[in-house]
């Protein structure tokens, strides 16, 4: 009896699941859609309904459908293999720009810059970007990706903290160490440092400082580079044993190695820990769990007086994001999102309801610029504008990948500093060697960014 | 009978069954044989044919093997564990030797209904050092400085293993039970004849009996632990550090993240030969022993 | 035969071995139950309240996190999504893998060994060594990103074992029954559906039972094959909605969402759990 109720009611629901089944919504918007795909990530999806709702009031004939995916990359790769992708894309995580370049997944997008900018009509869109920003997503001369944000990465620290108890802001790695120590004598269970234990990509931003600063421009270019050697230096050494000693002298808060970033960010927010490393995208992501009167700001990580890289020079990245996919249905209207997104009406948007900065020109000057991003962006002037960016992690995936596992085991103290250097050696070696990669041999210029811009 | 030898009638019936089957796993299966010997980044039909290319790199990739050590471990300590288990509980249950028998084997069941995924994120939050019950269980009895479970490489595989574990005791248990239930009471008598106690007559009526079934289950775990996706993706995806990462989440990665799919098809390929050996090892080794009355 | 008559657990005598291994089964079955139990009441907290405290119980019951999870979250279009591409895909195997086991096991026809064997050899393939050719060959035939795609290919690598438990059961059904069946006038197909069929319930039943269970929960083909968010099914639901609280911190969600798609089968399990355990003791049996 009782399975012939079973059986019943699975049938009228079967039925019922004819009609309630998940309705594409695209296909409801009709024939003159526009689609785009974006990472749904600490930015958040309302800078994409900005613009997509002013995509649909310059265009009125034509719909925005417009949604986000915190995998974007997977969860849309096989519509590229299948031949039917959105119009406009942004992924990250996975995702090799370059070798869906190599594949013929991405046009060109340099009838985009030649065009007269959004609410700019005396300026083409090209020349709305910060100097140098554009460089890194240009292959072979032709401009391929748009960069979503000029993101300053560095150590954010609690500057209410810091007032309350009187630390200074450390300019050298030596100061740093010292503000540790005090940090941990302070007694009320304060770790001096915390980071995003499971995605090790996090702490790398400090250990990468620490090796531009050890080694200068000069280094960075070989290790981006893959030159044989490069990633054995004794810089990355040092700078690996360096990491390691913040564990050992115990600055970092226990528990970290498991935390994701959402975690270890909110742990720094509720003063379990004084500092961060993280971008400028910070405050954004955790906008919604602010305490009261929060105030962050970012320093630099602290550099060696004699070392190569300046002591304060900033890691700011321009990294590529924003493409168009080949066989979109509809790239020019693809290419006209990108042109409204990037004006400089929406990139001041963007700085209001995000807070990061878009490396569009006078984008800083029409917005309220945040405090926390203020700080930023003030860094990058202290430094005299002597920015820094690993390419390696946009070129080469592999090796991008070996980096965070390694890394996060060199933190874990599973492998010493020179097994770590051993293996990240190995991995550059094993690229060098595969016919299949991708090589990039020349460093574009890094992003400049002058005063001008800011 | 007449009806029976109409061979057209025969094969009409089998027919649709069959252009499924052929269609979508053995058409498969089998270009998969050739994809292997290639290089295919999935963007066209353009292959590129490279012998055992694939193969060598395949025995010169650490991570492969990495994958491979940590698939055999997850499988080889999953299917000694579970029957282990399933033994001791179904004979528990059906020596009476419990109170609320009725309850446990309804309830141990549950985790075998669930998907996968979801045990995955279970236990993910389960195994959270901060807020995960695990960790604030053992806080409760004063535990301090308790180990990231998922986020060291040692205590993230042993996680894997009792989550394994926790996700298939139930079934086996209840599979025995059946079993037990089923062997007839005149044995039992006999040696009780015999003089035998509680433990004899377990030793040697009812494991002797149970012991096919317990070499079919290790058998199952083993082919089926050699697949492990789902539970890897979503708890650890294959972390930190690849100590959780499986062949199935590698090939995944190589063919649906990286684009490698003829790589990728090699180490499927790989994973096939392991299964399929030990499958027929396996059968060749039933076949040696049958228990006999 | 000899018995030895020293076992120690004899000697600790009834009582203390059973409060041993009720100890034991009580233990395993709080680890059994409690996650989920746990999983369930944390539901209907906030989730700031989580982060607060791990284990209390709800200082409000809300089904806030639930209409989240079944509306924004869409875990309501998913749910029905796996409904309809389950119940589908189970009326496609049913059907076509009962009339090959039926065929199999009472006609008699050249070459029907090597198609028996050949559907049970199905069983020892890992999935994952198709997965590559089967993505591109069901994007060929125009199927990828559709639910029917999904339904054909699931039917297709349930064939295998249905035709297994099937196959045996129809062998069991004498033939007496058939022959009275011609002599009432029945055709091929009139006799498979109308009697053979009919008499083949509990071998269905338990066929289907065990593949409704594994096509809800299925994940990795469901992720290969889809790749439209309106067409998910609930697990490709639940780890999409895993990978957002990465970023959204929104724990309450994926947890409600978690407790919608394990009540269903719980819940059927609980109500039709003797049925349940007497198909597999008939698989078993069989088997």
């Amino acid at each position: 009896m009782r399975s012939k109720i079973m059986v019943a009611l699975l049938a009228g629901l079967y039925v019922l699941s004819f009609f309630f089944r998940g309705q594409d919504e695209k296909q409801l918007l009709g024939d003159r859609v526009v689609e785009g795909v974006f990472f749904q990530g600490g930015y958040g999806m309302q800078w994409v309904f900005d613009s997509a709702a002013e995509f649909e009031h310059a265009h009125p004939d034509i719909n925005a459908y417009v949604w986000g995916n915190p995998r974007a990359w997977d969860q849309t790769r096989p519509r590229f293999l299948a031949g039917n992708p959105p119009d406009v894309f942004w992924g990250i995580q996975n995702i090799n720009f370059w070798v869906n370049l190599q594949d013929g997944l991405v046009a060109p997008l340099d009838s985009l810059m030649q065009t007269p900018a959004y609410g700019q009509p005396d300026k083409t869109f090209g020349e709305t970007f910060f100097p140098g920003v554009l460089e890194p997503g240009q292959f072979d001369g032709r401009q391929y990706f748009l960069p979503i944000v000029y993101n300053i990465s560095g150590i954010w620290y609690n500057k209410g903290m810091f007032d309350e108890h009187g630390w200074q802001v450390p300019a050298t790695w030596d100061e740093f160490l010292a503000l540790c120590e005090l940090i941990k004598q302070t007694g009320n269970g304060i770790a001096p440092l915390t980071h995003q234990g499971k995605y090790p990509t996090y702490f790398g931003g400090i250990y990468l400082a620490l090796v531009y600063k050890l080694g200068g421009k000069q280094l960075l270019n070989a290790m981006d580079t893959l030159q044989p050697g490069a990633w054995a230096r004794p810089e990355l050494i040092e700078a690996a044993r360096l990491s390691q000693q913040l564990y050992e002298r115990d600055y970092i808060l226990s528990g970290t190695s498991s935390f994701s970033h959402t975690e270890a960010q909110m742990i720094w927010l509720q003063g379990k820990a004084a500092m961060i490393p993280c971008g400028t995208w910070l405050e954004s992501e955790m906008i919604n769990a602010l305490p009261d009167g929060f105030e962050m700001r970012i320093m630099p990580v602290p550099g060696f007086v004699d070392g190569k890289g300046g002591v304060g020079a900033i890691e700011a990245s321009s990294d590529p994001a924003f493409w168009v996919p080949t066989d979109a249905a509809h790239p020019d209207w693809g290419m006209e999102y990108l042109r409204i997104m990037l004006s400089r009406k929406l990139a001041a948007g963007f700085i209001e309801n995000v807070g990061s900065v878009q490396p569009i020109l006078g984008s800083t000057d029409d917005a309220e610029v945040r405090p926390a991003t203020r700080s930023a962006l003030d860094a990058v002037q202290a430094a005299g504008g002597e920015t820094f960016n690993f390419r390696f992690s946009s070129w080469y995936l592999e090796l991008d990948n070996e980096f965070d596992n390694a890394l996060g085991a060199l933190l874990n103290h599973d492998i010493t500093p020179e097994r770590f250097v051993e293996r990240m050696e190995a991995m550059a070696e094993r690229l060098r060697r595969d016919p299949d990669t991708l090589r990039f041999d020349s460093e574009p210029e890094q992003a400049v960014t002058t005063k001008a811009a800011l | 009978m007449k009806l029976q030898s109409d061979a057209r009638a025969g094969w009409l019936f089998v027919l649709p069954a069959l252009v499924f089957y052929v269609t979508f796993l053995v058409v498969p299966y089998a270009l998969a044989f050739g994809v292997s010997f290639a290089k295919w980044r999935g963007v066209s039909l353009h292959l590129e044919f490279v012998g055992l290319g694939n193969f060598q790199r395949m025995f010169g990739d650490p991570f492969y093997w990495k994958a491979l050590y940590n698939t055999a471990f997850f499988t080889v300590c999953t299917g000694l564990i579970v029957p282990v288990m399933a033994l001791y509980f179904s004979v528990a249950v059906t020596r009476k030797l419990v109170v609320g028998a009725r309850f446990f084997r309804i309830t141990y069941f549950f985790p075998n209904l669930i998907s996968q995924v979801a045990i995955a994120v279970l236990w993910w939050f389960a195994l959270n050092p901060e807020f995960g019950i695990l960790s604030n269980f053992l806080r409760l009895f004063g535990l301090a400085d308790l180990p990231s479970w998922l986020g060291d490489p040692d205590w993230a595989r042993r996680c894997v293993v009792a989550v394994k574990v926790w996700a298939a005791v139930g079934f086996y248990m209840v599979l025995y039970i059946s079993a037990i239930e089923g062997i007839p009471n005149d044995y039992y008598d006999a040696a009780k004849i015999d003089g035998a106690g509680e433990m004899q007559s377990f030793r040697h009526v009812t494991f002797p009996l149970l012991s096919e079934m317990m070499k079919v289950t290790v058998v199952f775990l083993l082919l089926n632990g050699f697949g492990t996706f789902d539970l890897v993706r979503i708890m650890t995806d294959g972390g930190p550090d690849r100590a959780t990462e499986t062949l199935a989440t590698y090939i995944y990665e190589n063919a649906f993240e990286l684009g490698k799919f003829g790589y990728a098809t090699t180490i499927a390929m790989s994973l096939f030969i392991i299964t399929f050996s030990l499958a027929l090892l396996s059968l060749y080794l039933q076949r040696k022993e049958a228990v006999e009355y | 035969m000899r018995f030895n008559n020293t076992a120690i657990l004899d000697r600790l005598g009834e009582h203390g071995r059973k409060t041993i291994t009720q100890i034991i089964f009580v233990v395993y079955g709080v680890i059994v139950v409690f996650p989920m139990v746990w999983l369930l009441y944390t539901a209907f907290k906030p989730t700031h309240e989580l982060f607060a405290s791990a284990w209390s119980l709800p200082v409000e019951w809300k089904f806030d996190n639930f209409v989240e999870a079944w509306t924004e979250a869409r875990i309501g279009d998913f749910f029905w999504n796996s409904l309809f591409v389950t119940i589908s895909t189970l009326l496609v195997q049913l059907f076509v893998g009962s009339m090959a086991s039926y065929s199999l096991a009472k006609y008699r026809f050249r070459g029907q060994g090597i198609v028996y064997y050949g559907f049970l050899a199905g069983m020892m393939f890992p999935i994952f060594l198709g997965i590559v050719p089967l993505f591109f060959l069901v994007k060929s035939l125009g199927l990828l990103d559709s639910h029917l795609g999904l339904i054909v290919v699931y039917a297709a690598f349930g064939i295998p074992f249905t035709v297994f438990v099937l196959t045996a059961f129809f062998r069991t059904i004498p033939t007496e029954i058939m022959e009275a069946g011609v002599m009432d006038g029945c055709g091929h197909f009139t006799l498979y559906w109308r009697i053979m069929l009919p008499l083949a319930k509990p071998g269905l039943t338990t066929v289907g039972i065990f593949t409704f269970i594994s096509i809800w929960n299925e994940y990795i083909l469901a992720l290969v094959l889809l790749s439209s968010s309106h067409l998910r099914t609930m697990p490709l639901g639940i780890a999409v909605l895993q990978f957002v609280q990465f970023y959204e911190v929104d724990f309450g969600a994926l947890f409600a969402g978690l407790v919608i798609v394990m009540l269903p089968t719980l819940l059927c399990y609980v109500i039709l759990q003797e049925q349940i355990t007497k198909g597999m003791t008939v698989g078993a049996v069989k088997g």
